[in-house]
């Protein structure tokens, strides 16, 4: 599954640490989604995608052979 | 987001101070044959199944002390606890269950007799002693390497 929050991060001009503390979790967790190690919950998407006020799906697009 | 129960950050710091006490009590127990005289008991209270003469608790509390210790320093919470954190610690418990059993089935075929006991022994601590290598060289170490590529 790959996504977008880097781009959106580069939008918005903030960096790992900032989005980290806006959504309450560690730069770690950051670092790792957009590494695309991991796929984060739906409730960690839900708030990603608020903060950057988008769609989940526009935030998160899993390959045709994961469907 | 629930999970299962981890211990308060602050009870790290006491596993790792009970650590080095469970290890020195235990290689006194096992290397030296040494008791605590004050852990004695009357030879005639010594009622068990399996009765071994075992009148001295220093062995028992050795082996409990290095199990909290390890339990402690293995399941207490990160300064920042959250899903990621939660999911690396499941996955170095699942490795680490596997490279336990692995390292026993190996030495069950190629250990005998007595060596065989005491490798059985060290199994009773080896899982905990994996899992936090691998869960703090996962968080702690690559977790701090890992530069953030703005």
């Amino acid at each position: 599954m790959k996504n977008s929050i880097k781009v959106e991060r580069a939008k918005k001009n903030i960096t790992q640490a900032q989005l980290a503390e806006a959504i309450k979790v560690s730069r770690q967790t950051i670092n790792a989604m957009e590494a695309g190690k991991y796929i984060p919950s739906t409730l960690l998407a839900i708030k990603i995608a608020r903060y950057f006020d988008t769609k989940v799906e526009e935030l998160f697009f899993p390959e045709e052979e994961e469907l | 987001m629930s999970s299962i129960f981890l211990f308060p950050n602050k009870f790290r710091i006491v596993g790792f101070i009970l650590f080095p006490i469970a290890i020195t009590i235990m290689v006194l127990v096992f290397g030296y044959e040494y008791y605590f005289p004050f852990l004695s008991y009357p030879e005639a209270e010594a009622i068990s199944i399996l009765d071994f003469r075992n009148n001295n608790l220093t062995d028992e509390l050795g082996v409990i002390l290095t199990i909290i210790s390890l339990l402690l320093i293995a399941f207490t919470k990160e300064k920042y606890e959250d899903e990621y954190v939660n999911w690396v610690r499941l996955k170095a418990l699942q490795i680490s269950v596997y490279i336990n059993y692995i390292v026993l089935i190996v030495s069950t075929l190629l250990v005998y007799g007595t060596s065989y006991l005491n490798i059985l022994y060290a199994n009773l601590f080896t899982i905990l002693i994996i899992f936090i290598s691998v869960y703090y060289y996962n968080v702690h170490i690559k977790g701090h390497v890992t530069k953030e590529r703005a």
